[in-house]
Formats: C-alpha cells, sequence, structure tokens
C-alpha cells in the first residue's frame, strides 16, 4: 500500500509546497514523465541508487523551465498544460531513439522496499514543519497568501517562488524514481498516467495541509490495493479499465460533496506576481 | 504579430535542435518536412485532413478561454464525441442519416460531458481545470473499456470496434487523398462562431467575461450562467472533432484514438489569440507540421512525437503573453 502510495505522495509533497507558494503546477504530470525517463536510463548505467539522483536533477531541470515562464508572469494553467504537452514530447522522442539504436533497456534495476516508501512521509512531515514553524517556510507562505506584502518587507516574490519550483522540482523527480524502481522496473510512455494530476487533486482535497494530503494519499493507496488484490482473487469481476479510472472518479466524487467554502486556500494561488506600480 | 513570430522561432529551434540531437541533418529534415506537408497534390491534402481535429479542439479552447473558462478538457470531451459517434453509426441502419445522426450524437456527448464540469462548478465550485483534467482520465479508461467491451469488434481479435458502415463516412472529393468533408463543416464551424463573437449580443458578453468578469456582472451579465453555457459549447466543439475525426479518417474507434488533440488545440487556440479567424490559421500551420513530421520521420530518424514537445514549449512561451495580458 505504501508502495502504491509513495510516487503519490512525492509529487504531492512536492505540488503542496508550491502551491504555498502560491504556484498552481499542472506541469507536474510532464516534470514526472521525463524524470521516470531519467531513471530508466540511468539505472542500468549508474545503478538504481544513483538513479534516484539522475532523476531528481532531471526533474529540477524540467521545473525550473516551468518556473522561469511562472516568474516572467506566464498564466500558470498555461505553461503547465504546456509542460505536460512538452513531458510527453521529449520523453517520446528520447525513448524512440533509444529504440531505434537499440538502448533503451527493457526491464531495469530496481531498488528494495524502504528509502523511497519511508522518505516519502519523513519528505511530506519535514516539508510540514519548514513551513509551519521556520522563518523560511513563513516566507513562502506568505507568497503564496500576499506576495506584495512580501515584496514591501523586502524579500523578492519571483525569487522564492522560482526556488521553491527548483527545489519541488527535485521532489517531484523522485516521484518519477519512484515510479520505476520501486514499480514498474522500466519506462513505458505515458507511464505516469494522470498520476501528477491525481497529486494535485489531493493537494486540494487535503486543504493544503501535509498531515491530511498525507492521510488522502495513503488511503487513495489503499483503495487502489484493495481493488487489485480482490481483482486478483476473482472476488469481484471489475473490468481493468474500470479501475483504472476509479481514482479519477473518487477525486471527482470527493470533490463534488466537499462544500466549496470548506475549500479556501492560498489566496494568491494561481496569480502571476506582477510587481510593484 | 509577435506571438507569430515567437511561436515560428521556437517551432523552428526546438525541431533543429531534435533533428541535431537525434544526429540528422537539419536541412535535410526541413525540406523533407515541407514535402511532406505540401510537396504534392497528396501532402496538401494529409495538411488539409491535419488541420480538421486541430481546428474544431482550437475552436472549443478559444471560446472557453475568450470567456475566461479554462477548459483543459477539449481531450476527453472528443473522446467522448467519437465513441458516441461510433455508437451511433453502428446502432442505426445504414443510410442518408448516418453521418448527420453521428455527428449529433457525438457533439451532444461532448456537450454533455463538459457538461459534468459545468455542474460541478456550479454546484460545489470545483474548478474546471481540475475537474476537466480528471473527466480526460475517465474519458480515457472509457474507451479503453469500450473497445475491450461492448464496442469491440465482432471478429474479437483487437481491441478496436468494427469499422462505422460507409453511409455515415464523410465524402473523401479527391481519392486517394484524405481531405474529406470534416475541413468544411470546421471551417463553416469557424466562420459562425466568429460572427456570434463579433455581431450579437451573446458574443459581446461572452467577450466582456472573459475580459472584465466584474464590470460584466455590474453591466447585468450573468456571468456564472453565461460561463457554464460556453464550457458546454466548447465541449460540444471538441465532441463534434471527435465525431468528425472518426467519420471522416479512421472509420473506426481504438485506444489511441486521440494522440492528445485536445491539449493541441491549447497550442492552436492561444496562437490564434482565441478568435476563430487565428485559430484557424494557427490550425493550418500545426496541421502542416503534423503532415510534415511524417516525412521527417522518413527521412531523418526524427519521431513524429517531436510535435508535441513544439506545441508544449509553444504554449509555455505563449503563456507568459496569457497571464500579461490578464490582469
Amino acid at each position: 500500500m505504501l508502495t502504491l502510495a509513495a510516487p503519490l505522495l512525492w509529487a504531492a509533497v512536492a505540488e503542496l509546497v508550491g502551491e504555498r507558494a502560491g504556484v498552481l503546477n499542472i506541469g507536474l504530470e510532464g516534470v514526472m514523465l521525463i524524470a521516470c525517463l531519467a531513471a530508466a536510463v540511468a539505472s542500468p548505467v549508474v545503478g538504481p541508487w544513483w538513479a534516484i539522483a539522475a532523476a531528481a536533477l532531471a526533474g529540477v531541470a524540467a521545473n525550473a523551465a516551468f518556473a522561469a515562464a511562472v516568474v516572467l508572469g506566464a498564466d500558470q494553467v498555461v505553461a503547465g498544460t504546456g509542460m505536460v504537452l512538452a513531458g510527453l514530447g521529449v520523453t517520446g522522442i528520447v525513448f524512440r531513439t533509444l529504440q531505434a539504436h537499440g538502448l533503451a533497456s527493457t526491464l531495469v534495476p530496481t531498488l528494495p522496499w524502504g528509502l523511497l516508501e519511508l522518505g516519502a512521509l519523513v519528505a511530506l512531515a519535514a516539508v510540514g514543519v519548514l513551513l509551519a514553524r521556520t522563518r523560511i517556510g513563513l516566507v513562502v507562505r506568505a507568497c503564496g497568501e500576499n506576495p506584495e506584502a512580501v515584496a514591501a518587507a523586502g524579500g523578492s516574490p519571483p525569487v522564492v517562488r522560482f526556488a521553491v519550483l527548483v527545489g519541488a522540482g527535485a521532489l517531484i523527480g523522485v516521484a518519477g524514481a519512484a515510479l520505476v524502481l520501486r514499480g514498474a522496473g522500466a519506462f513505458v510512455e505515458g507511464m505516469t498516467a494522470g498520476r501528477g494530476f491525481l497529486a494535485l487533486a489531493l493537494v486540494l482535497l487535503g486543504r493544503w495541509r501535509p498531515w491530511a494530503v498525507a492521510l488522502g494519499t495513503l488511503l487513495l493507496g489503499a483503495a487502489t490495493g484493495l481493488q487489485f488484490h480482490l481483482q486478483a482473487l476473482g472476488l469481484e469481476r471489475v473490468p481493468y479499465h474500470v479501475l483504472l479510472a476509479l481514482p479519477y472518479l473518487l477525486t471527482l466524487a470527493v470533490l463534488a460533496l466537499v462544500p466549496r467554502d470548506r475549500l479556501g486556500g492560498p489566496a494568491a494561488l494561481g496569480r502571476p506576481y506582477r510587481g510593484q506600480h | 504579430m509577435t506571438r507569430w513570430l515567437l511561436a515560428v522561432a521556437v517551432i523552428v529551434g526546438a525541431s533543429v535542435a531534435v533533428v541535431l540531437a537525434v544526429g540528422g541533418n537539419p536541412v535535410e529534415a526541413g525540406l523533407a518536412a515541407w514535402d511532406g506537408a505540401f510537396g504534392s497534390g497528396l501532402a496538401l491534402q494529409e495538411t488539409a485532413a491535419r488541420i480538421v481535429p486541430l481546428l474544431w479542439c482550437g475552436l472549443a479552447v478559444a471560446v472557453a478561454f475568450r470567456a475566461g473558462v479554462w477548459n483543459i478538457g477539449a481531450e476527453g470531451q472528443l473522446v467522448v464525441g467519437a465513441m458516441a459517434a461510433t455508437w451511433t453509426a453502428l446502432a442505426l441502419p445504414p443510410g442518408v442519416w448516418s453521418a448527420p445522426a453521428a455527428l449529433l450524437a457525438g457533439g451532444l456527448a461532448g456537450a454533455a460531458w463538459a457538461g459534468i464540469a459545468a455542474v460541478l462548478r456550479a454546484l460545489s465550485g470545483v474548478s474546471e481545470v481540475l475537474s476537466t483534467i480528471l473527466l480526460n482520465l475517465v474519458a480515457q479508461a472509457g474507451l479503453g473499456w469500450a473497445v475491450h467491451g461492448p464496442l469491440q469488434e465482432a471478429a474479437g481479435s483487437y481491441p478496436q470496434s468494427d469499422p462505422v458502415p460507409s453511409a455515415a463516412w464523410l465524402a473523401r472529393p479527391l481519392p486517394p487523398g484524405r481531405l474529406h468533408l470534416g475541413l468544411g463543416l470546421a471551417l463553416a464551424a469557424a466562420g459562425l462562431l466568429a460572427l456570434a463573437l463579433r455581431r450579437t449580443p451573446w458574443g459581446l458578453e461572452l467577450r466582456a467575461v472573459g475580459d472584465a468578469p466584474a464590470a460584466a456582472r455590474v453591466a447585468g451579465v450573468r456571468v456564472a450562467r453565461m460561463q457554464a453555457g460556453v464550457l458546454v459549447l466548447s465541449g460540444m466543439l471538441a465532441g463534434l472533432g471527435g465525431a468528425v475525426e472518426l467519420l471522416g479518417i479512421t472509420h473506426r474507434l481504438f485506444e489511441r484514438f486521440s494522440p492528445g488533440y485536445g491539449y493541441s488545440g491549447i497550442a492552436v487556440a492561444l496562437l490564434g489569440g482565441l478568435a476563430p479567424g487565428g485559430t484557424t490559421a494557427a490550425a493550418a500551420l500545426f496541421g502542416a507540421m503534423a503532415a510534415g513530421s511524417g516525412g521527417m520521420q522518413r527521412a531523418a530518424g526524427v519521431p513524429a512525437v517531436a510535435v508535441l514537445l513544439v506545441q508544449g514549449l509553444v504554449v509555455v512561451v505563449l503563456a507568459v503573453g496569457v497571464g500579461r495580458e490578464r490582469r
């Protein structure tokens, strides 16, 4: 269950910290896909442990591109969608070119249970403490609530948002690594299959609180795991594609049931920072 | 104008970089792409055929974004439109009504799929960004289920539907080329939309809602209702696009029916400045690119998915412009 939830947890932490700084990152799905490919390419060459680092680096690089657009004042939803397309495109090009040269390994070395699962919980707790208890966390949250006030106090919202997104890129990278090195054991085109979007929904459902996000993610992981078990046991003849849609339907249902005034969220979420006029 | 210059710079720059990265010759690849898009009558027809789904999705996204509705769900709306069109064309006895009925079903299905997001937003305040993305994933899973289950071909060997009866196919005037009637339908839709946006009170209100929702509200426009309606209209356009692509090109349903037309529609609409005329021009550019990418793949070994990377980069770059115009 924790193994199923781990990639989502890492991705949700990344999305959470970005959103607390006022940046909605839809592009997470694309960045995660790029990280998956990096992990799969690196693992046979440098081993699965260093492949985590390679995936994190790839995540940093890709998310930095998104961060640059955001800091330049891009509409975040639109730029994020572009990142999803670019992620699909760039991984498709690299993977097919490697395949054409016979360089794409079908199965790559993977990792034992442990670091990536427990690390996800630790990362979530650490980010929670960082946001709630430290000065840096205060500045980050202020950028999500009222960036103009940060600027008035002598800070620079664009710099903070850029730094947060670069850091989040590393977390997204680890999410991709967890998917490949603890799950599939290979790269498949489009393998993130909406997990990045799901992380987005989980942050919303957890109302930007780390422990609530963790709880939601673990519940979703448990539900998915249970379904697969039931199917394996033949207890329930649920078609595979219905299972595939289940987490998304579940999320939509919960979103529909949570009353809108309970949602809230960072006040400046999704709003480009314009600077002083 | 800056928008087009930027986009062309991104397209050329990214394409050259990709060709160099896979060890090809950019000049050769460029000539091959030109040949694939414009080199012969057949190539021109291929470009025209590739424009069609991009134009439908581009129009769907443009009208929504213009009204400040962030419909990221054209992809799912297109897929359910194609599913509904397939089911209708297979279920009805073939006849002159086959194509119109299938198109109608596709449009209605797309509208209904977007309608779910509209209802969620109206009742529970769920942002359409998230709901339409999630509905895309559900639609894709639904398509997989359909072609493995109820809509699977009678032979049962592949996860695809039977071909729809030829009575439902959209006419191809110049075979063996793939240019089909759907292009005319899409252009007509673009024309109608342009008229409606520019010449009707509804169009004026829509633009007001997109530009200044608070002012529109003060002026008596029912903003939430207008935006819900636009979302449904947007879904209908994307659903029609799915139906048209099915009846005009593929004639049957399969899992990879859409290589991301709905997302490409965002690139098309942004480059088109969210106006029907500009969107048509942008669809022509991206359609030529799609047709050219086939030639490039054969000549220079550049995978055709490179188109997605280029479109994505165009969207990221143009997003800066969108963000700056608003607020």
